[in-house]
This record gives C-alpha cells, sequence and structure tokens, in this order.
C-alpha cells in the first residue's frame, strides 16, 4: 500500500461547540422530483459527518446547495456563520475560499498539468491565505497525497486512484476550514480505497478540518466518521455514530447496512 | 388535418427556440458585460485566448485568403479583358477582397474553427464538472472562461481579417502574374490609389461585431449545454450554425448602413 508523508493515525477529532455548518429545513426539488424536504443538520467545528443514503437520494444536491452550486428552494444554510442565502458573487466566493470541495469525478482541469491545477485557486485567492512559495507549496500538498512525482503530468496520464487524489490535494490546497467529498472512493479497488480512506484521515488530523463526506462505502463510513446521517426521503432520517446506526432496529438502516 | 396541426406545432417549437436562443444570447451578454468590467482582471487569459485563438489561426486563414485571391482574379480576369476593363483588376480585387472577401472569409472560418473550439471546450468542461470546479475554488468562470474569450475572439478576428487582406492581395497578384506580367510596385501602386477610406473603416469596424459575435455565441452555447457528451456535440454544431447566420446578416446591416451613408 502506497505510504504518503502523513502519520496515518486514525483518532477521534475534538468537537468545538462552535457550529461549523447548521442547515434549518433545507428544501430542494427538480419539477415534481422533491430530493430535499425538510433537511436539518448542524456540523460542529472539527466534526466529520458522513452523509449515507441510495444512490440518487439527494446527497451530492446537499453539499452542492452548502457550497452555493445549486440554490435551495427553501430553509436557511449557514456556513461558517454566514447565511449563504444573503451573500453576493463575491462573498461567496470568498466564502468558497475557505471550503474545500472535492468532486466524484476529481474534476481536474484537463487542458492544465498536475502543477497548473493546484496553482490554479492560488493565483485566483484575492486575499493571499498562502504566503511564500507557492512551487513549494504545491510540492508539499502532492507529498501529502504521495504524488510528488506527478506534479507534470497531465490528468488524462493519471490513473483513477492518482485523480482522486490530485482532487484532494486541490481540494485542500488554500488550507480550507471545511471540507466536503463527494464519493472520494467510489470506482476505485478496495486497496486504492483504502489508502484514499488513511489519506483523509491523515489530511483531517493534520489541518483540523470539518468535513462531510458523502459515500457508499461503510468501511470509510466506519473510520472516518464522528457521525453518520442517513438521508431518506428528503430528511436526515437517522443520525449517529457508526456503532448506533448498525445496531438501529429500523427495517431501512438495517437493510442498508446488509445486516 | 393531422399534418396541418403537426407543421404548425413543428414551426411554433422553431419559433420558440429561436427566441430563446435569441433571450440567451442577450442575457448573456449583459452578463459578459456586467462581470467583464469587474476587476481583477483577466489578462494573462485574455493573451492566452488571443495566441490560441488568433495566432493558431494564422496559416488556416492565410492558406485560404491566398486562394480565394488568386482565384477572385483568375475568375474574373478573362471577363474583364473581354470589356476591356483588364487595367482595372488591382483596383476590382482590391476593393472586393477588402470591401467583403477578406472580412467575411475570415469570419466564416474562424466561426467554424474558433466558434465550435470554443463551443466543444466550454461543454466539455460543463458535462465534466469543471467549471462547478471553478466556481467553488472561487473564481468566476464568466469572468476566466467567458468574458476572456469573447475578448479574445473580439480582438482577433480584426487582426486576421487584416492579416487575411493583405495574403488575399498577394494571391491576387500572383494571380494577374500567371497570365501577365506585372510588376509588384505597380500593382500595390494601383491597389491602394483604388481604396478610399470609406471603403476600409465600414469593413474594418464590422469585424469586431463579427468577433464580438463568434466568441458570444460559442461560449453562450458551450457554457449552457447539457445533456452529457451529445449534449456538447449539439452545442458545437448550432454554434457554428448561429455564428455564421449572426455574421451574414451583421455583414448585411453593416452594408445596408453603408449605403444608406452614401458610401457605395
Amino acid at each position: 500500500m502506497m505510504k504518503t508523508e502523513l502519520d496515518i493515525i486514525p483518532e477521534t477529532v475534538t468537537v468545538a461547540s462552535q457550529p461549523a455548518i447548521e442547515i434549518e429545513h433545507l428544501q430542494k426539488s427538480f419539477g415534481s422530483n422533491v430530493v430535499l424536504r425538510d433537511f436539518n443538520l448542524t456540523i460542529q467545528n472539527g466534526e466529520n459527518v458522513v452523509v449515507m443514503g441510495k444512490s440518487g437520494i439527494g446527497k451530492t444536491i446537499l453539499i452542492k446547495c452548502i457550497i452555493g452550486l445549486i440554490k435551495p428552494d427553501g430553509g436557511t444554510l449557514h456556513v461558517l456563520g454566514q447565511d449563504i442565502s444573503k451573500l453576493d458573487h463575491r462573498e461567496l466566493d470568498e466564502l468558497r475560499m475557505r471550503i474545500g470541495f472535492v468532486f466524484q469525478s476529481s474534476a481536474l482541469y484537463d487542458s492544465m498539468t498536475v502543477r497548473q491545477n493546484l496553482e490554479f485557486p492560488l493565483r485566483h485567492d484575492r486575499h493571499k491565505r498562502i504566503t511564500g512559495n507557492i512551487e513549494a507549496h504545491i510540492r508539499e500538498a502532492l507529498r501529502n497525497v504521495g504524488l510528488e512525482h506527478a506534479i507534470d503530468l497531465m490528468p488524462s496520464e493519471l490513473s483513477g486512484g492518482m485523480r482522486k487524489r490530485i482532487g484532494i490535494a486541490r481540494g485542500l490546497i488554500l488550507n480550507p476550514e471545511i471540507v466536503l467529498y463527494d464519493e472520494p472512493t467510489t470506482g476505485l479497488d478496495p486497496i486504492t480505497s483504502e489508502e484514499i480512506t488513511q489519506l483523509i484521515l491523515g489530511l483531517q488530523k493534520k489541518y483540523k478540518t470539518t468535513s462531510i463526506i458523502i459515500t457508499h462505502d461503510i468501511d470509510l463510513a466506519r473510520e472516518a466518521a464522528n457521525r453518520i446521517v442517513f438521508l431518506m426521503n428528503g430528511i436526515a432520517y437517522k443520525q449517529g455514530t457508526y456503532d448506533e446506526l448498525i445496531n438501529n432496529t429500523d427495517l431501512e438502516i438495517k437493510h442498508f447496512f446488509k445486516r | 388535418m393531422a399534418s396541418a396541426q403537426k407543421i404548425k406545432t413543428v414551426f411554433s417549437k422553431t419559433l420558440d427556440d429561436f427566441f430563446y436562443g435569441i433571450a440567451e444570447l442577450a442575457q448573456f451578454s449583459v452578463n459578459v458585460f456586467k462581470e467583464g468590467i469587474k476587476p481583477p482582471y483577466e489578462f494573462k487569459e485574455v493573451l492566452n485566448q488571443c495566441y490560441e485563438i488568433g495566432i493558431k489561426s494564422f496559416v488556416l486563414v492565410g492558406v485560404t485568403a491566398f486562394i480565394l485571391g488568386l482565384v477572385l482574379v483568375m475568375q474574373s480576369r478573362p471577363t474583364m479583358i473581354e470589356f476591356g476593363a483588364g487595367s482595372y483588376l488591382p483596383a476590382m480585387s482590391s476593393i472586393s477582397i477588402v470591401r467583403e472577401i477578406g472580412p467575411l472569409v475570415t469570419a466564416l472560418i474562424c466561426a467554424g474553427k474558433i466558434g465550435s473550439g470554443i463551443s466543444a471546450e466550454l461543454g466539455s468542461m460543463k458535462v465534466t464538472e469543471q467549471i462547478d470546479a471553478m466556481e467553488v475554488s472561487g473564481t468566476n468562470p464568466f469572468k476566466y472562461l467567458v468574458a476572456t474569450r469573447i475578448l479574445a475572439t473580439t480582438i482577433m478576428i480584426p487582426v486576421l481579417t487584416v492579416y487575411a487582406d493583405f495574403i488575399s492581395l498577394i494571391g491576387a497578384f500572383t494571380g494577374s502574374n500567371i497570365k501577365d506580367d506585372v510588376n509588384i510596385h505597380f500593382y500595390f501602386n494601383r491597389v491602394f490609389e483604388a481604396l478610399h477610406y470609406t471603403d476600409v473603416i465600414p469593413s474594418f469596424t464590422k469585424t469586431f461585431f463579427f468577433g464580438f459575435t463568434i466568441g458570444l455565441v460559442g461560449c453562450t452555447k458551450g457554457y449552457n449545454s447539457k445533456k452529457g457528451t451529445e449534449g456538447v456535440g449539439k452545442a458545437a454544431n448550432i454554434s457554428v450554425v448561429m455564428s455564421m447566420v449572426g455574421v451574414i446578416i451583421i455583414d448585411m446591416v453593416v452594408t445596408q448602413i453603408t449605403s444608406m451613408l452614401g458610401y457605395l
């Protein structure tokens, strides 16, 4: 298994009292298809929340609402103390710089090298949060994901696992306070999935981030989650620790975890 | 009766699509101006796009322009000689090329090459979530991807047109020399004598509108493309058709205005 620079020891994240994300009565529909009906969730600083649920249930819609890519139909959404719906474009951009987003498809800019992909958010950060040598920072980000040697490769030259790692490195390049992972292990073999899981844990430990991880990977959920939220029928149907959910007697939950 | 109803439905849908397309373009151009004028400005990306869009089209535009100039003279020469107007060949070719052939052919080539390229590129970025990735990293994709490309086409189409005019005139000179022995100084003297500022200014001005239209249509169709790779293909296709039609309509309007002002 590929080792990275990080000391990969899963540990419980210290949970502070101030909420990083507060979602109240969130609603989102596409035509007659109600995706989020009355979704409520509060995530504390430093907490790692895994959102699970069947495919197409609205998990990705949820995190896209959090980052402002999709506008909700109703409800309130406070991220790092700011009401998303009240922000103008510039304020939203400022907030987004404090949030990392790791896409399911990695969404690497395919006309740019790995270096340019990582450089892009740094060059466009008006507040220059990352001071000092940009090249050194990019190399450190790549070392964190064990891919420093891939710095000059194009995305088309990378394997699926490598693309995920670069996607994670890019999502974390501005040292965000919150990281949203959209199915980070989907489509990968079990060994690479485990590597990505350990990578996420190591990075969370190193940078003390708050995370929402959308996944169907029960191993990832077990290892990464302080809390698991089960999304069903547009609401946070059940939530609790991994052990609480795995021992839950609700038929839907039992069926999902295949006990 | 049923077929009449069907025709009515198809006609109605086509009309809807047409007005929807116009509204989409209008809204997009308002956003381009709104976002494009706000700092920070993406000068580096504009230069990069000028290179990608303009410099990389020089060979195609040059070859086409040379052949068109050559063919124009070879086709016109027998008729003009027949009417005893052989000596007007340089004047005829310069006015035709500068007023119409140079700008129009350059714009049509660029509508095909650049318009489809922009549309396909932005469409692919859209369906592979690269535009979303740009947005979540705090960069305004409208400013970075769209405004820069439209500015680049608006700058580079006039540059390419001037270049195409020049190459086309060389082609015309070469065409004249196939059958006759024409001195280059004499030829270009006659070319520039025949040209008036009323030929040059309207034809140069319209190229900015051509460039803006090609960029705007390519970006609008690419940025708004849907339905995966099929949507990207359709967007590229529609953008070429719409750009070409747009260029021809602008050409007609500018010619009409020039005529009304008494310059034709």
